[in-house]
């Protein structure tokens, strides 16, 4: 419970940008997006995160702050799961088409997911 | 052949897109609500919504008990509203008491007053020692405080935020509240420092 083990380094060494990466912010977006339209209910979104956060500690991460937002990323992929809105299939297969689009295009050009066959888009 | 495609992202940014683009798919957020809010949390939300509260309540005693009574009101009196729904409650230090925020369970933070947590408020370490020992953690931020003020720690959940009004420095008497505002951190109003003394404003 009480984790002062790991005080060595102090809080404010922990200081640092608040997104290190594109992927962090695009992560963080993710979450709000779905929080302002109600599809994921503040409360059900801390239980899993925080469900996240205890397995990640117990698989040896030392949580310093700066793995929250993988820890977002893994609970946002199971809130997915448990919600029934995506299968873990399905989230493979898109993690591996992304792959694929990156080694198909060519260097400089803008990476794509190849368009499923839906022209015509009715968005609105 | 490799060599000539684009670099390929690690596998977390790969997660991270393939995410995006299925939550996309399904219609479960828009590109569009994503763009704005990352644009929102670059510029318009920060610590200055919170540091504009706190300045106003410290000039203005009316501001202060609405802002006591209801932060969600007030804040929202201000035009800084939550966008999740959840309740902000103002906390005031006093020479009796002093406040301080954390969220044991993930994190949770008064987004709407202070935009985006640093990083140490999402680590285990602040997590876990703000409750078991506040006094030693407000000593590495360089917070000395009177043996006889007792601290006060609020556990923030999804649906409670919390907002630290501290103290306001002396010396200040007949600011605006503009130049009040840059004595308020955002560390102060977590609660893990005092707002600054006049004399380390940066001139």
């Amino acid at each position: 419970m009480v984790n002062s083990s790991v005080s060595g380094s102090g809080f404010r060494e922990l200081e640092g940008p608040v997104f290190r990466a594109p992927w962090e912010a695009q992560v963080f977006a993710l979450v709000c997006a779905l929080q302002e339209t109600g599809k994921l209910p503040p409360a059900e979104w801390s239980a899993t995160l925080g469900e996240e956060i205890r397995l990640a500690k117990e698989r040896g991460d030392p949580d310093l702050g700066d793995t929250y937002y993988f820890h977002c990323l893994v609970a946002l992929e199971k809130w997915l799961l448990k919600a029934n809105l995506a299968g873990r299939d399905e989230i493979s297969a898109c993690i591996a088409d992304w792959r694929e689009a990156y080694l198909r295009t060519p260097h400089g050009q803008p990476v794509e997911l190849r368009q499923p066959a839906k022209s015509q888009g009715n968005s609105g | 052949m490799s060599g000539d495609h684009s670099h390929l992202p690690s596998e977390t940014e790969l997660r991270a897109k393939a995410l995006e683009s299925l939550l996309v798919e399904k219609g479960l957020v828009k590109p569009e609500a994503l763009d704005a809010i990352i644009e929102t949390y670059q510029d318009k939300v920060g610590p200055q919504n919170g540091a504009h509260l706190v300045a106003l309540a410290w000039t203005d005693a009316d501001f202060r008990g609405r802002l006591l009574e209801d932060a969600s009101e007030a804040a929202a009196e201000m035009g800084y509203f939550g966008r999740q729904g959840e309740h902000l409650k103002a906390v005031e230090n006093t020479t009796e008491v002093h406040n301080l925020v954390v969220c044991t369970l993930c994190s949770c933070y008064p987004w709407t007053v202070l935009g985006l947590p640093p990083v140490w408020y999402k680590s285990a370490p602040y997590r876990s020692r703000a409750v078991s020992e506040p006094r030693a953690v407000l000593a590495e931020f360089g917070t000395e405080l009177p043996g006889n003020v007792r601290i006060r720690v609020w556990d923030s959940t999804s649906e409670m935020r919390y907002l630290v009004v501290p103290m306001r420095p002396d010396g200040t008497e007949g600011w605006s509240v503009e130049r009040l505002q840059g004595l308020v951190t955002r560390n102060a109003m977590i609660g893990v420092e005092q707002a600054l003394a006049p004399e380390r404003l940066p001139p």
